[in-house]
């Protein structure tokens, strides 16, 4: 069988979002409020503590070690000055591929710049098929609130097919998730 | 794995869909009659879109609300209650001082459909009015559990995909409810002004009235309501801004949904 079910778990579980929030940011500099006119002051409530409900326990952003990894793309330079560095991706020890029926990819996308921050995403895929998409590095630039991108990454899960009976809302999307996703997906090879 | 079953029939201005689990012993048909029929009680008691509903009625006899009948009163009261809950950003009176229950009717209506499913001894169910929902009391984790949260209108770029997908099967929650600037029969009257101001809140609950009263309340009353809801710590949102940011709550990430990849197939109710 595909290992693609260990990856699912290891990379994003219930924590995948919480995760997306410190993972490849430095601490203290990610999604920190950019104070603007009539901003109120700071809400930190809004932002959860970086705790991990899910069983996931491992923040290691990197593709689990027995997967082969391709060699990252080059992070490009991000649309503003400030940027966080993106958690580097180190390439991981390159192991000869456990399990020569399944081929695993990881790619990291380009850090796209959006009206309101930048967004970077990983893609993890076996066999073509998406095993997990984790953000790299997420950045809300202003803002009254504080604010999580987090709805990239539902929105990746969803688009691998998230079943649901019931749809709550008036009913966006992102097109610096799309492209972000675009360019993680063309490192391995979707 | 359970089949699901649903039906949905158009109601208030809006769609109804209800979903079962398919392992009910019931007469389908006079099952969906019934819940049809609580659905139309409240329309044409209540509605303000239709001209020969009681309401309609009672407002062009010019008699003041507080002669009106004992459901009414319930209704008003009501409506107080979620007022001072909300710090006001929740209310049923219009800025012209007219009193309008459209904002509790549908949830009402739906919270009435749950208790008559379950009353049939239904455990296992979703009842949906126009993206308000409530599940029953027994719903195990499967799609029945598993609702998208869609992106504001004004934030879609034509794309469908769903913002966000809870599973509140493992939580304490049955309820969700979404209120927009951009949804039908907009009964939100003072939304934020500022250029940053929500445009789409939705918020988990124990029941739906709670749910879909402070969704309104955080649309229309901003930072300050949710402050008050924050305070209150009770339940969870999501809010979207006009300026394509997304706000959670801090328990909302235990609710997020994990991927799976077998689902039920659905049964279109005949």
């Amino acid at each position: 069988m595909r290992t693609e079910s260990k990856i699912v778990y290891g990379l994003l579980g219930l924590s995948a979002l919480g995760s997306s929030i410190i993972v490849g940011i430095p601490k203290g500099q990610a999604l920190e409020p950019v104070a603007t006119v009539d901003a109120a002051p700071a809400q930190p409530e809004l932002i959860p503590a970086p705790t991990f409900s899910g069983p996931q326990t491992t923040t290691d952003q990197q593709a689990p070690s027995d997967q082969a990894t391709t060699t990252p793309l080059e992070p490009t330079a991000p649309a503003t000055a400030d940027q966080a560095p993106a958690a580097d991706p180190a390439p991981t020890p390159n192991p000869a591929p456990s399990e020569p029926v399944s081929t695993t990819l990881s790619a990291t996308g380009d850090a796209i710049g959006y009206r309101y921050g930048v967004v970077q995403l990983a893609v993890t895929a076996t066999d073509g098929h998406i095993d997990s998409i984790d953000i790299v590095q997420a950045r809300v630039d202003g803002g009254k609130y504080r604010a999580v991108p987090g709805e990239l990454v539902a929105r990746a899960l969803s688009s691998q097919g998230t079943g649901f009976a019931n749809v709550s809302g008036a009913t966006f999307t992102s097109n610096a998730f799309r492209q972000a996703l675009s360019s993680a997906l063309s490192g391995v090879g979707l | 794995m359970n089949d699901f079953l649903h039906f949905d029939f158009d109601t208030m201005g809006t769609t109804a869909i209800i979903t079962m689990e398919a392992n009910h012993d019931w007469r389908v048909k006079s099952l969906t009659d019934k819940v049809e029929d609580i659905c139309s009680y409240f329309d044409q008691r209540y509605s303000t879109y239709r001209e020969d509903s009681v309401l309609s009625l009672l407002r062009k006899g010019q008699s003041h609300p507080a002669t009106w009948p004992a459901d009414f009163q319930q209704l008003i009261a009501a409506g107080d209650k979620y007022e001072a809950a909300t710090g006001g950003h929740f209310t049923l009176t219009r800025p012209t001082g007219e009193w309008d229950p459209t904002g509790l009717v549908k949830a009402q209506a739906i919270d009435s459909v749950a208790i008559f499913l379950e009353a049939q001894g239904i455990r296992r169910f979703s009842v949906n009015i126009g993206g308000d929902i409530v599940l029953g009391p027994e719903v195990l984790p499967s799609d029945l559990s598993r609702i998208a949260i869609t992106p504001p209108v004004a934030l879609r770029d034509g794309v469908q995909a769903p913002a966000l997908v809870l599973d509140l099967a493992s939580s304490q929650y049955t309820a969700i409810a979404t209120s927009g600037t951009t949804e039908r029969g907009d009964h939100i009257w003072s939304p934020g002004s500022s250029d940053d101001a929500p445009i789409q809140a939705t918020v988990v609950a124990s029941d739906i009235v709670t749910a879909d009263t402070w969704a309104t309340a955080l649309v229309a009353g901003g930072q300050d309501a949710l402050d008050r809801f924050l305070a209150a710590g009770e339940d969870e949102a999501v809010i979207f801004s006009s300026r394509t940011q997304m706000v959670i709550t801090p328990g909302l990430s235990a609710l997020l949904a994990t991927p799976h990849e077998h689902e039920p197939r659905f049964q279109q109710a005949s």
